[in-house]
């Protein structure tokens, strides 16, 4: 589970933004690359495709390039933490994913351990 | 060329190199996702999509490679934390093999004899670090690290050992007699003898130094732990080795057969660089200090 928070290559949308002025847009790149699953199972409690998912991930202030969310989703269903379908509603056909029974019990503790993190950080950069 | 065309050859690049099974199915994914996405732009930008906008997009996307390997990531032949020792080992082998193998093949031109030489090197070492990257990830815990005294000997390794220094002395110091034991009686086959002057000369001087090194590992197999005099003398011993192997490789012939003296020679030279090798690592052990230690004025020290 947790060697999907690990995976290198991925670029992030909003990273690349600011990039050309920041000395250490690695760093950067590193921290972000982490809260990727979790943010992407955050939005998967009810069904999703790939496009609407990255509109509600930028919507909410987290943007994700299409390039690093969409063959995340493949892999995150392949570990057994999303289930998908295709379906045809108002539009061409769609392949939704939504957490699977596997996927909610990780997202409830990887929330978990996040807000421990977040409080640890907090208390370390006071 | 059209926007959807463009899509198309990126859909069909990128799923080309995943697996069959998953082509159709990723393919349909991706090309209604990028269709979407393409559409999504146009409409920001108040104009029709066309092969610029499509073409923009899919460089933010990624090379197809790229994109590919984000589907489907795939482990890596040889682990990066091997990067150096993959690297050391075949600079310091290729050098060896390239200097070595032109006593080994005399009769082949040198650079032929040299290119196989290296060639032959770099894929072995290539399977060899394969290897031990498939071992970490299938068996982690038959790799793990573990815990270990650099100077505790096995005293059954080291009777081995003897055992088989006894068994090579006698080999190659008496193989008439060897093959006359193991044929009841019979002769041993001419292309197998000795040329005279390396019986006489240069072959009483390889037994001589494994005779040493009989005699230090059952010292060894005694003391049960490595000393220094027993890691120089051991040291000294294996370089030895690997000089007096390296001059039979330069001096004359080894056997009255020529194939044969061919053939050994060829083997000879890979055996010779093992074991200096085996020398150069034994030497370094005794110039590194158990245990590294903060030089004056290094960061750790002045902060």
């Amino acid at each position: 589970m947790y060697s999907v928070l690990h995976i290198t290559g991925w670029r992030m949308a909003s990273v690349h933004r600011h990039i050309e002025d920041r000395p250490s847009p690695k760093l950067e790149l590193e921290l972000r690359r982490g809260v990727l699953v979790i943010a992407t199972l955050s939005q998967l409690a009810a069904p999703q495709y790939g496009y609407s998912l990255r509109q509600a991930l930028a919507a909410k202030g987290m943007p994700i390039e299409e390039g690093t969310l969409y063959p995340l989703l493949r892999r995150l269903e392949g570990q057994g933490l999303l289930e998908s379908v295709w379906r045809i509603e108002d539009g061409p056909p769609r392949r939704y994913y939504w957490l699977s029974e596997a996927g909610r019990a990780a997202f409830a503790r990887l929330a978990g351990e996040w807000r421990d993190l977040v409080a640890t950080m907090d208390g370390l950069l006071e | 060329m059209d926007a959807q065309t463009v899509i198309d050859s990126y859909v069909r690049d990128v799923t080309n190199r995943l697996p069959r099974r998953d082509r159709a199915d990723v393919g349909a994914e991706l090309r209604a996702l990028l269709t979407e996405e393409l559409a999504g732009r146009a409409e920001a930008a108040g104009r029709p999509a066309d092969e610029a906008m499509a073409t923009e997009m899919l460089a933010g996307f990624g090379a197809p490679a790229e994109t590919a390997a984000r589907y489907r990531p795939s482990p890596a032949l040889i682990d990066p934390t091997d990067t150096r020792p993959f690297l050391t080992a075949a600079i310091v082998g290729g050098v060896a093999f390239a200097a070595v193998a032109p006593l080994a093949q005399p009769h082949a031109p040198p650079k032929d004899a040299v290119s196989v030489a290296v060639l032959s090197w770099l894929g072995l070492l290539l399977l060899v670090f394969a290897a031990r990257a498939w071992a970490r990830r299938h068996w982690p815990r038959l790799v793990a690290w573990k815990p270990r005294d650099p100077d505790r000997v096995s005293r059954f390794g080291s009777v081995a050992l003897v055992a088989v220094i006894v068994l090579g002395i006698v080999a190659y110091g008496a193989p008439a007699w060897v093959w006359s034991e193991f044929s009841h009686g019979g002769r041993l086959p001419a292309w197998l003898a000795y040329a005279p002057d390396f019986q006489a000369l240069r072959l009483p001087w390889l037994l001589a130094v494994w005779g040493a090194q009989g005699l230090l590992y059952a010292w060894l197999a005694v003391v049960g732990r490595w000393r220094p005099l027993i890691r120089w003398t051991d040291a000294v011993l294996a370089l030895g080795v690997a000089l007096v192997l390296v001059w039979f490789l330069a001096a004359g012939p080894m056997f009255t057969s020529a194939a044969v003296d061919h053939t050994v020679k060829a083997w000879m030279a890979v055996i010779s660089l093992g074991v200096l090798a085996d020398a150069v690592v034994k030497a370094s052990r005794l110039t590194r200090p158990s245990a590294p230690k903060p030089r004056p004025g290094s960061s750790a020290l002045a902060a």
